[in-house]
C-alpha cells in the first residue's frame, strides 16, 4: 500500500463515521485554542487527535486555522510594509491612528538597526542582520532581518523559547519579517532563519534575544 | 457580494476593500484542505456586519487595522460553530471533499475495504498521543511544515515525531500482515 492509498483509506474511514450529535467532540473554544496555539500542549494534542479523526471537527478546525493563519500573515505583512513606507508616511503627515501607532512601535527598531553589528557565519550560512545578538527588548514588536541567499526560494524565520518550542514563525520570500509584541511575549528567546533552495537548505546561526517588558 | 442593507455605496466599497483582502488570505491558506466556501462566506458576511456596526463612516472602516478584522473573523467563526452545533447541524461539506475517495464496486470489495479501514484505525489508536495526532494530521493530507505551524513546534521536533509515528504505524500494520511502502 502506498502513502496515497493510505491517505485515501484514512479519508474514507474518517468520513464514514458521522457523529451528528457531536458526542465527545471538543468545544469550539478548544478548536480555537488549537488554531491559536494557546493552552497546554497535551490538551491541544488531544484536540488535534480528535479533530483529525472526526470530519466535522476537522472542517471546523480548518475554518479557524485558515482565519488564524491569514490574520497572522496579514498582521506581519502589514507591519513590514509600514516599516519601509515610514519616511513617506511621515512626509505626508498622515493622521491615520493605526498607521501612526505602528510607526511609533517600529520607529525605535529602525533606528537601532542602523548600528547593528552583523554576525557572520560560515560563507554558506544564512547571515543574520538584525536584531543584534543578546538584544534586550522592552517595548513593541520586532523586525528581524537577514542577508539574501542566492537562489533561495523562501526563508523561514523561527523564534524559539529557551525550551526549544516555537514562539513565532514566518515564511517569506523577503529578507525581513515582523513579529508583534503580543506574539513575541516575554522571556529568553532565540531566533534562526532557514533558506530553502531547490537543492536543499541553509541555516543561520542561532541568536539570543531577551524580551523584558515593564 | 451582499452587504448589510441600508448602507451607502461608499461604505459598501470600504467594507469590501477591507474584507476582500482578508478573505483572499484565508482562501489561500484553507483551499488545500477543503475549506468550505459557504462557511467562509457566512463568516465574512458576519464580519461585514460587525465592522459596519462598529464604524459609522467609510473612513473609519478603511482605517481599521488588520488585527481588528482578524479578531472579528475569529469571533464570527466561533459564533457560527456554536450556532450550528446548537442546531445539531454539521458545517457544509466542501465541494471536493469526497472527490478523492475510491469507488468500491461490489459488496465483497466494500466489506474488505471496511475491514482494512478498521484494522488501520485500530493500529493508529495504539500509537502514543503525541505521535498519533501527528500521524492523523499527516494522513489527513497536511504536510510537515503545516503540522509544525499548527502545534508551534520546531521543524526538527515535528520531523522526529512524524517519523517515529509513521514507524509505529508501519510496525503495527506489518504485524497485521498489511504492507505499507510509505515514508516511515
Amino acid at each position: 500500500m502506498s502513502d496515497e492509498k493510505l491517505r485515501e483509506l484514512y479519508a474514507r474511514a474518517t468520513s464514514a463515521r458521522p457523529n451528528p450529535r457531536r458526542v465527545d467532540c471538543p468545544t469550539p473554544e478548544a478548536l480555537e485554542a488549537l488554531a491559536k496555539r494557546e493552552g497546554p500542549e497535551d490538551q491541544r494534542l488531544a484536540t488535534l487527535d480528535h479533530a483529525m479523526a472526526c470530519a466535522d471537527c476537522r472542517q471546523e478546525l480548518e475554518l479557524l486555522r485558515a482565519i488564524e493563519q491569514a490574520g497572522r500573515a496579514e498582521t506581519g505583512a502589514s507591519a513590514v510594509h509600514t516599516r519601509w513606507r515610514r519616511p513617506i508616511v511621515l512626509a505626508l503627515g498622515t493622521a491615520l491612528a493605526a498607521g501612526a501607532a505602528l510607526v511609533a512601535v517600529l520607529g525605535p527598531w529602525s533606528a537601532r538597526q542602523d548600528s547593528t553589528v552583523v554576525m557572520r557565519g560560515a560563507a554558506t550560512d544564512v547571515r543574520l542582520a538584525a536584531p543584534a545578538a543578546d538584544t534586550v527588548v522592552s517595548a513593541g514588536g520586532l523586525t528581524f532581518s537577514w542577508r539574501s541567499v542566492p537562489d533561495a526560494r523562501r526563508y523561514t524565520l523561527e523564534v524559539l523559547t529557551s525550551a526549544g518550542a516555537v514562539r513565532a514563525r514566518r515564511e517569506t520570500t523577503d529578507t525581513s519579517a515582523a513579529i508583534s509584541a503580543a506574539e513575541l511575549g516575554t522571556g529568553d528567546l532565540r531566533w534562526t532563519v532557514r533558506a530553502e533552495m531547490n537543492g536543499g537548505e541553509l541555516h543561520s546561526p542561532t541568536r539570543r534575544l531577551r524580551v523584558s517588558r515593564p | 457580494m451582499s452587504v448589510p442593507s441600508g448602507i451607502t455605496e461608499e461604505m459598501s466599497a470600504a467594507l469590501e476593500d477591507v474584507v476582500s483582502r482578508f478573505a483572499r488570505m484565508v482562501r489561500s491558506v484553507g483551499v488545500r484542505h477543503g475549506l468550505s466556501e459557504a462557511d467562509l462566506d457566512e463568516v465574512l458576511q458576519e464580519v461585514r456586519i460587525r465592522l459596519w456596526q462598529a464604524c459609522p463612516t467609510s473612513e473609519q472602516i478603511r482605517a481599521l487595522g488588520t488585527s481588528y478584522v482578524y479578531r472579528a473573523a475569529i469571533s464570527a467563526a466561533r459564533d457560527l460553530l456554536r450556532r450550528r452545533r446548537a442546531r445539531g447541524a454539521a458545517l457544509t461539506d466542501s465541494v471536493d471533499e469526497h472527490t478523492n475517495i475510491a469507488v468500491v464496486t461490489s459488496a465483497s470489495d466494500e466489506a474488505d475495504a471496511r475491514d482494512l479501514e478498521h484494522q488501520v484505525l485500530g493500529v493508529i489508536d495504539t500509537i502514543p498521543l503525541s505521535r498519533r495526532a501527528v500521524v492523523r494530521m499527516y494522513l489527513s493530507g497536511y504536510e510537515r511544515d503545516e503540522i509544525a505551524e499548527l502545534m508551534g513546534w520546531s521543524e526538527a521536533k515535528t520531523r522526529n515525531l512524524l517519523y517515529r509515528g509513521l514507524a509505529d504505524l508501519r510496525d503495527g500494520l506489518t504485524r497485521k500482515g498489511i504492507t505499507w511502502e510509505g515514508q516511515a
